[in-house]
């Protein structure tokens, strides 16, 4: 059984996860809505309830990368002056 | 398995009340409240909080959980890198606006006190690194005495209002100078024993503690403040900066946090607590960011905006982090209503808050069928529709408005729909065997197995039809059933057997096997994480039994023991729902299963004696 659920969900603040969902599953947020989940019940329950879209591992890191890419372009955009060490270019992400 | 006496070489206390000054890691059972209880260490975990009204990053924090203040930043579309002047206030519910500053900026973080008393100095307003200084009152900002040496990129400051201390940054390069305030003015103090920016802070101006930051390179070190020198604390875990942690009035040198930042490569979402001599980790955060907002406590944090690494740049979102006591709640049985008419044999369907039972043999051993229907409402049960004829040992599958029956005796291919008031005939199964198991929904059924002889034959129904499945690999009766048409459970059943089969929606495959094998028994909930209860040994058993998809482990019995009983057997594994069934005489008793669960409360509802 795969470790991992994908899918996308726009986090709607206040009780979009609660510290009981984060005992019960893996939860991290990426770029782009996407939520990588922990694969068990809850997890799969919690997607659903948060009215997600779920994805394969590929669509996902589609998303993410597209978020990343368009991350980077504004980036590489920004004045020359605003390229900080305290402001670095948006890095690739590889999902779990 | 071993027991918490093998393991720790303690028992577990048997407490009528929690005790009044828990240690961290001590377990105990409290008789009142029937929980087993632990004082936590690494139970804290975060959750979402209302999402800010503007993302940004490049900003800074104070405050409480649940009275945070989040100033300036950087938002797009100020020109040239100007940072903003609005500012947000959060009750741990939602964020409204506060009082603009009068000098927009980012990279600020020389930032102390509380939602309704704070000051704020430093920060870079896009061509130029700011001296300014302003204090707010809940309300507005009022410019104040400025730094003496104007500086950006600090997010060091800690203290009040009326106390401060704004620590390093960047003037063209890291500096090491550190200013107090006084509540009139900022004077220069004992510098830092090295140059850094952007670190973490927390504490008060005599016992204060900055953590991590950019020299650069990234640091792991910690100086500690006692008002006059700088001394060397714990080294975090890792080397980071840009840091969300514990500003404000509840953070102190010994009891700090550390959220999120920067490795050098990419924003982080993992979290670290000081207690005065080394960092622990405790939860990551749900999202990596940096350069956000942080307020708080180590037991009670918010961190706000800030940026993810990827597009969006900034962020809107608040995560809020929540330390405890841990409570396990046991998996329990309830009672619930008791039926009208005590039955066995009988048949149902739906969830635990809106079942049906139906049908059943009232008196036994003499014959005594009934058609009478009732129906379930969470509390109690009350009289529906009766079935157009008298019936017992067949199945039900479905919910209370839209629920079916199949494989009574004697009349084992007739189908019959429940609408939540009328009964109407449904579709002739093939196979004429009465005590199937039976799963799935009115217009996606599944029924398995049956006697006379007992059968491994399998049934689909689309609402109208039934058509042949795959056949069972064992041949039995009266057995557990739970899932739905496309992923169905088979345990148990007669032949006496704790043989589990897992449909996949073609063909049925072995998996793990009940612990105590049984017939008559009742199932409920999904492939993945079902429910078996009750049943004969022969005899009468009241074990409860949860499936995780691969194995049966046993959990808390219920009350009565029973078999040939039914249930709500579209329950959930963890809300599911028993009534009925023979004990030496037929039993109009109904259970209601609660699975176990955790919850973690805050430390200071801890109740005591």
């Amino acid at each position: 059984m795969a470790l991992f659920i994908y899918g996308t969900a726009t986090n709607t603040g206040k009780g979009f996860f609660t510290a009981e969902d984060r005992r019960n599953f893996h939860l991290r947020g990426f770029p782009g809505d996407v939520w990588v989940i922990g694969n068990n019940e809850k997890g799969a329950y919690w997607l659903a309830e948060k009215n997600g879209v779920e994805k394969t591992k590929a669509e996902a890191q589609a998303i993410v990368d597209a978020k990343v890419a368009e991350a980077q372009a504004a980036w590489d955009a920004l004045p020359e002056e605003q390229k900080t060490d305290m402001n670095p270019r948006p890095t690739q992400i590889t999902l779990p | 398995m071993a027991g918490y006496n093998e393991l720790r070489g303690l028992r577990v206390k048997y407490l009528s009340a929690d005790p009044a000054n828990p240690e961290d890691g001590q377990v105990w059972y409290n008789s009142t409240t029937g929980n087993l209880r632990a004082q936590g260490i690494g139970v804290g975990a975060w959750s979402s909080g209302a999402n800010m009204g503007t993302a940004r990053y490049n900003m800074t924090g104070t405050g409480t959980q649940t009275a945070a203040l989040g100033a300036g930043g950087y938002l797009p579309g100020l020109s040239p890198f100007a940072g903003a002047k609005n500012t947000e206030e959060y009750d741990g519910s939602s964020w409204t606006n506060g009082g603009n500053m009068n000098q927009g900026k980012h990279e600020a973080g020389c930032f102390a006190g509380s939602q309704t008393s704070a000051i704020i100095a430093s920060g870079y307003a896009g061509t130029s690194n700011l001296s300014s200084s302003e204090s707010y009152n809940g309300s507005s900002w009022t410019n104040t005495p400025s730094l003496n040496v104007a500086r950006r990129a600090t997010y060091q400051g800690m203290g009040s209002k009326a106390a401060a201390v704004c620590i390093g940054g960047t003037v063209s390069t890291a500096v090491s100078n550190v200013e107090e305030w006084n509540d009139s003015s900022w004077t220069s103090v004992t510098a830092l024993p090295a140059v850094r920016r952007a670190g973490g802070s927390s504490g008060t101006q005599t016992a204060g503690i900055i953590f991590g930051g950019d020299i650069p390179p990234k640091t792991t070190t910690s100086f500690e403040y006692d008002g006059t020198a700088w001394t060397a604390g714990g080294a975090l875990p890792t080397a980071l900066s840009g840091m969300q942690g514990t500003n404000g009035p509840q953070g102190t040198q010994t009891a700090a946090g550390s959220f999120g930042g920067s490795n050098g490569t990419s924003p982080v979402a993992s979290s670290f607590n000081y207690n005065g001599t080394s960092w622990s980790v405790i939860q990551s955060m749900t999202e990596a960011r940096q350069v956000g907002g942080g307020a708080g406590s180590t037991t009670a944090a918010v961190v706000f905006g800030g940026a993810p690494g990827g597009s969006p740049a900034r962020s809107n979102s608040t995560e809020e982090y929540n330390f405890g006591t841990t409570t396990y709640n046991p998996a329990t049985w309830a009672s619930g209503g008791n039926l009208s008419t005590a039955r066995l044999q009988l048949m149902g369907f739906g969830i635990q808050t809106s079942s049906v039972a139906a049908g059943g043999n009232a008196s036994p051993p003499d014959p005594n069928v009934v058609n009478s229907v009732e129906e379930y409402n969470g509390a109690s049960w009350t009289s529906g529709t009766a079935l157009p004829s008298a019936r017992q040992t067949g199945n039900g599958f479905g919910i209370q408005t839209a629920g079916a029956l199949v494989g009574a005796i004697t009349i084992a291919t007739t189908t019959e729909e429940y609408d939540g008031s009328t009964w109407t005939a449904g579709g002739t199964a093939n196979d004429n065997f009465y005590k199937p198991g039976a799963t799935g929904t009115q217009t996606a059924g599944l029924k398995f197995g049956g006697a006379t002889p007992v059968t491994t034959q399998t049934e689909e129904y689309d609402g109208s039809t039934w058509t042949e499945g795959g056949l069972l690999n064992t041949a039995r009766e009266q057995m557990g059933s739970a899932g739905t048409q496309t992923a169905g459970l088979a345990f148990g059943g007669s032949p006496y057997t704790g043989a589990t089969e897992e449909y996949n929606g073609t063909a049925w495959t072995s998996s793990g096997s009940l612990n105590t094998s049984r017939a008559g028994l009742i199932g409920s909930g999904l492939q993945t994480a079902a429910l078996a209860a009750a049943g004969g040994l022969p005899g009468v058993s009241s074990a409860t039994e949860l499936y995780d998809g691969t194995a049966w482990s046993t959990s808390t019995s219920m009350a009565t023991a029973r078999r040939l009983l039914a249930s709500g057997n579209t329950s959930p594994s963890d809300a599911s729902i028993v009534f009925g069934g023979l004990t030496t005489v037929s039993s109009n008793a109904t259970e209601e299963f609660t699975g176990s669960s955790v919850s973690n409360n805050p430390a200071s509802n801890l109740t005591v004696s």
